[in-house]
């Protein structure tokens, strides 16, 4: 029985390989929400990919479920509304990108009506060169070969992304660009997975993360919450004055309230607070003494500390 | 049937570059030129020849085919180079896509090689030889059905990506080669004694042995052979629909209990 708003629900997952020596999934259990944006980390050999393997269908498991919006995922009508973006993919050098987008809208068996339309809109929300979309796919750059991936994601307006390293190989255009695309989904409630070493974005576009350690889910951290214990507050200013006059100040202040600044330049400094409260109190403190911030955000350390632990030291 | 990859697996074969000078060179060129010097220059038929117009050109356009999957989209791990075929993320059933990659490779592969079987026969038409049209007809049938009972051998092995099956598929399909290339009567002589006469019939024997089992792990159909004949050859055709159904439900039973995915073989 699935628990009610869940929508991607693993159970009791386990996989290994070469006849059970590799343990590559250890009774697996998690719980996406519909609307969520779940992060997935973890050291290499932590079993990710294979987990992701599994949520595609792709893999057989040894033991345990997979289910999506209650169904199992190899039901058609569970891949029609799942958008995977690989980590790596290999395409046919002979197709350009117009067809390669083609053969997913075909594949996906949207209305063929809609083909020309939905391909140009793919293309051009990627930002992909129109003078490129019809060269052969030999001919084209990593950078633009990633943006084609995740142009095919768009096809077929899936509910439920499967997104594995999705700003891999990108340009910084390119990773706003993934952003903007993340973003869109999540304002139409799309329920998402993403895969990612990198841990900014993890935080950034994520609700939670889950932390995989040898084949299991050793935490589950809520990253849209409020900040209750210490963290390092990151602020950012325009330096207008003379040299180091505001860091100075943010320094002072720091002092006075009995914070520790951590790191700090011209324009930015990292802060020890204990919590939301202080947090709020020296933000509220910095702009009153006339320093214009421009940014100010809970540095959320612990998903780097999760990597930094024992194995097994975090209880889920 | 899937369209899309019907399509698309079809035009994978016209327009990968390397592919198509592969299956030009070895579907057309080679064999119609081949026909043309040798009535040029008045000469006979070679083997060779005989074998690039028959099932064994069939395969060896097929191999050209085939290499490289002709029109899966694919996933590279970073860490073993191994695939994960993008598609079947798709609402694509694995049933559906072989099936659906067997029609498309099938019928590519016997449109080229009766293209091939039609233009030997105009070459020859061109140099006095007498075609009629119901020879042609069941050279390009021949070719046809030597394409679709191919291609689900070849679907099988590659689908299956098991190391003991492909070694074995490979061994086997060398044993079917020797049988088509070499006829047992090609090494008949007189009866020699001794040693020579032992190397004679152990020649004998294995390119006999090669022909037997090439017939029953490929079986194919004459055509001409079963127009003209008095009874319809239903055992001959018993045995290629058979064969074919084993290779197509392998293909469909191993590619859907094969996990698509790095580190699994």
């Amino acid at each position: 029985m699935q628990q009610p708003g869940v929508c991607i629900e693993v159970r009791d997952l386990s996989k290994s390989y070469k006849n059970g020596r590799v343990q590559a999934l250890d009774s697996v259990n998690l719980a996406v929400y519909a609307g969520e944006v779940l992060g997935l980390i973890g050291p290499n050999g932590a079993g990710k990919s294979t987990l992701f393997g599994c949520l595609l269908g792709l893999l057989r498991p040894d033991a345990g479920s997979v289910h999506f919006d209650g169904k199992p995922v190899d039901y058609l009508s569970v891949r029609r509304i799942t958008g995977y973006v690989p980590e790596r993919p290999d395409f046919e050098q002979w197709m350009t990108g117009r067809l390669f987008l083609e053969y997913h809208h075909m594949l996906s068996r949207c209305d063929p009506s809609t083909m020309a339309a939905t391909v140009e809109e793919c293309l051009t929300t990627v930002e992909l060169d129109p003078a490129v979309w019809g060269r052969r796919l030999g001919t084209y750059s990593r950078g633009m070969l990633q943006r084609l991936n995740l142009a095919q994601l768009l096809v077929g307006k899936p509910r439920i992304l499967l997104l594995d390293e999705p700003t891999l190989g990108l340009d910084p255009v390119g990773v706003k660009i993934v952003r903007k695309v993340i973003r869109s989904f999540r304002q139409s409630g799309v329920t998402a997975i993403i895969n990612s070493h990198q841990l900014d974005e993890i935080e950034r576009e994520c609700d939670r993360v889950a932390f995989l350690r040898q084949g299991k889910v050793e935490k589950i951290e809520n990253l849209k919450g409020s900040v209750s214990g210490p963290h390092v507050l990151f602020l950012r200013w325009t330096e207008t004055g003379s040299e180091g006059q505001h860091s100075s100040l943010v320094r002072s202040l720091a002092q006075s309230m009995g914070v520790t600044v951590q790191e700090a330049n011209r324009s930015w400094a990292r802060v020890g607070v204990a919590g939301g409260e202080q947090a709020a109190r020296l933000i509220r403190e910095v702009v009153a003494a006339g320093v214009p911030v421009e940014e100010a955000v809970a540095e959320r350390a612990r998903l780097e500390k999760l990597f930094e632990s024992e194995p097994g030291s975090q209880g889920q | 049937m899937n369209r899309a990859i019907l399509k698309f697996t079809a035009m994978s074969c016209f327009l990968d570059r390397i592919k198509v000078v592969y299956v030009i060179f070895m579907g057309l060129v080679i064999p119609v030129g081949m026909k043309w010097e040798t009535l040029s220059r008045g000469a006979a038929e070679s083997q060779t020849f005989e074998m690039f117009t028959g099932s064994v050109g069939v395969a060896l356009v097929l191999t050209g085919l085939c290499l490289g999957a002709a029109g899966t989209s694919t996933s590279r791990s970073a860490y073993s180079g191994e695939c994960l075929p993008l598609i079947f993320s798709r609402p694509l059933t694995r049933a559906e896509y072989v099936v659906t990659k067997w029609c498309a490779i099938a019928l590519v592969c016997g449109a080229i090689t009766a293209l091939q079987n039609i233009l030997v026969a105009f070459v020859g038409m061109c140099f006095g030889e007498v075609w009629t049209v119901q020879i042609i007809g069941a050279q390009v049938l021949e070719r046809l059905l030597d394409a679709g009972i191919l291609s689900a051998a070849f679907l099988a092995t590659m689908l299956a990506r098991n190391r003991i099956l492909q070694v074995f598929a490979m061994a086997a399909f060398y044993v079917w080669l020797v049988g088509q290339t070499l006829p047992p009567v090609s090494v008949a002589g007189p009866n020699l004694p001794g040693l020579d006469g032992v190397q004679v019939a152990g020649g004998q024997m294995f390119f006999l042995a090669s022909h037997r089992i090439g017939d029953f792990l490929l079986p194919g159909i004459h055509v001409y052979e079963a127009m003209n004949a008095l009874n319809f050859p239903w055992i001959e055709l018993v045995c290629y629909v058979s064969t074919l159904l084993v290779y197509l439900f392998a293909a469909v039973a191993m590619t859907t209990r094969r996990d698509f995915f790095y580190g699994t073989d």
